[in-house]
């Protein structure tokens, strides 16, 4: 496993956004694939602080990424906040599910007890439901909870069971489910993507509603 | 005789160019209401960091209205932001928009996010976002999309203009005049003119202030009449 990290620059000429980390042995296609997924949609980070989301997608070279962003406190110059660091792990398809796995077991005991038992029949439903709904836009799955620093880890850790356990409907996109565990735009996100309830737009069909 | 046959050439000749005209022109309309109404106007907004890219995007989104005293953007992150189409009034009638996406401004980002998004969007218009500060960052900025314009021959077949805003008059207004911004970029001026020479583009420096509202709505009102199919009256 490789990780890449994508933090923002204060000082120097190329201030902003920039590969913090070596980017030696990357071929130049797959860095522009990293640079263009890793972080998650929107505007309004600032609001966020302290928040984690989770964002796993495919590579052209059939390796799979798992990209873990923080929200900052820091500003820039200007006192633009809402700024992200994203710490990219590049693997292989087996090691993925491996650190899933170990990721889903590294939550707390609480959360982990949350989780036995969910998605419930209801929530699979509508997220087959959601699935299989033709008149939206790619199928991107979208759902949603009403956000607080401390309820979103168990959105984070649901979206990774489902990522691991996708159920028959949602498998039916394949074996490899891209999905981001906080994004507050659903536009060029994952396939399956949780959104905050209050940055829903009427446009979105059917979200489901977790939590 | 041939007075006759001549007369009648005449009527005929003058009738099918009557009758051209009138299909061509109503060709024109129709297509030009397809455009601004229905698929929508494709542009980009680009421009180096900070220099209000977003600010114009969500200004637009708001009818072209100023924004809320609190509106504070995050830096636009890696890969950029979707922007769905959009209606909007510009000066006395709505017309859809399609920026596509909004992108950040950094160095990181023009190679990737910049040329992708005229990759993808095939523009009939850019919109380039200047201020007052770092004029070498600007330059290079600059620069680099004049020669992203050269490179990617196919994305600026449909490019009618290329628009400077220099942004923040609110700030640099009292001190200094739109021509002694520019002087500084004498040499990128020179290039422009001589590329939509060549490229058949139309050019045009403009000053403004997004947290005012002065001088942007003139400028945008210009950009979107000058690339849409029908040129509208000034």
């Amino acid at each position: 496993m490789r990780q890449l990290v994508i933090d923002y620059v204060f000082e120097g000429h190329q201030r902003g956004y920039n590969f913090t980390s070596s980017t030696q042995g990357f071929h130049d296609d797959v860095l522009k694939s990293i640079w263009r997924a890793a972080m998650p949609k929107g505007q309004g980070w600032g609001a966020y602080v302290g928040a984690r989301s989770l964002k796993a997608f495919a590579l052209e070279d059939s390796r799979l990424a798992l990209s873990e962003v923080t929200v900052t406190d820091r500003r820039d110059e200007s006192g633009r906040g809402g700024i992200r660091q994203a710490v990219v792990s590049i693997m292989q398809p087996g090691e993925y599910q491996e650190v899933l796995i170990a990721r889903l077991q590294a939550y707390p005991e609480a959360i982990r007890m949350q989780i036995a038992h969910r998605p419930n029949f209801g929530e699979r439903a509508r997220l087959a439901d959601r699935a299989l709904n033709r008149k939206q836009k790619n199928g991107q799955v979208i759902c949603s909870a009403d956000w607080s620093p401390d309820s979103w880890p168990f959105i984070e850790a649901l979206t990774v069971k489902l990522a691991l356990s996708p159920g028959v409907f949602l498998r039916a996109r394949g074996a490899f489910i891209p999905f981001t565990s906080l994004a507050l735009d659903h536009h060029g996100e994952s396939w399956l993507v949780v959104l905050p309830t209050d940055r829903l737009t009427a446009e979105v069909v059917k979200p489901v509603q977790l939590g | 005789m041939a007075n006759i046959l001549d007369t009648v050439l005449t009527v005929i000749v003058g009738t099918i160019t009557g009758v051209t005209k009138l299909v061509s022109t109503t060709v024109s309309a129709v297509q030009d209401f397809f455009y601004v109404k229905v698929s929508g106007m494709s542009f980009i907004v680009l421009g180096a960091r900070q220099t209000g890219k977003t600010t114009l995007i969500q200004w637009m989104k708001h009818n072209m209205k100023a924004l809320a005293d609190d509106f504070d953007p995050d830096p636009t992150a890696a890969g950029g932001d979707v922007v769905p189409d959009f209606t909007t009034k510009v000066g006395d009638q709505y017309m859809k928009l399609k920026p596509a996406k909004d992108v950040g401004g950094e160095y990181a980002m023009w190679e990737t996010d910049w040329v992708d998004l005229f990759r993808e969007a095939k523009p009939r218009g850019i919109f380039f976002m200047m201020d007052h500060t770092d004029v070498h960052l600007q330059k290079d900025a600059l620069n680099f999309v004049l020669q992203m314009i050269d490179d990617e021959p196919a994305a600026a077949r449909e490019l009618k203009a290329f628009y400077l805003m220099v942004n923040k008059s609110d700030l640099w207004g009292e001190e200094s005049t739109l021509d002694e911004i520019m002087t500084q970029y004498r040499n990128e001026q020179k290039r422009i003119k001589s590329q939509a020479e060549r490229l058949g583009y139309k050019f045009h420096v403009y000053e403004g202030s997004l947290k005012t509202g002065r001088g942007v709505p003139e400028a945008m009102k210009h950009f979107f009449n000058v690339i849409r199919p029908l040129p509208q009256p000034k």
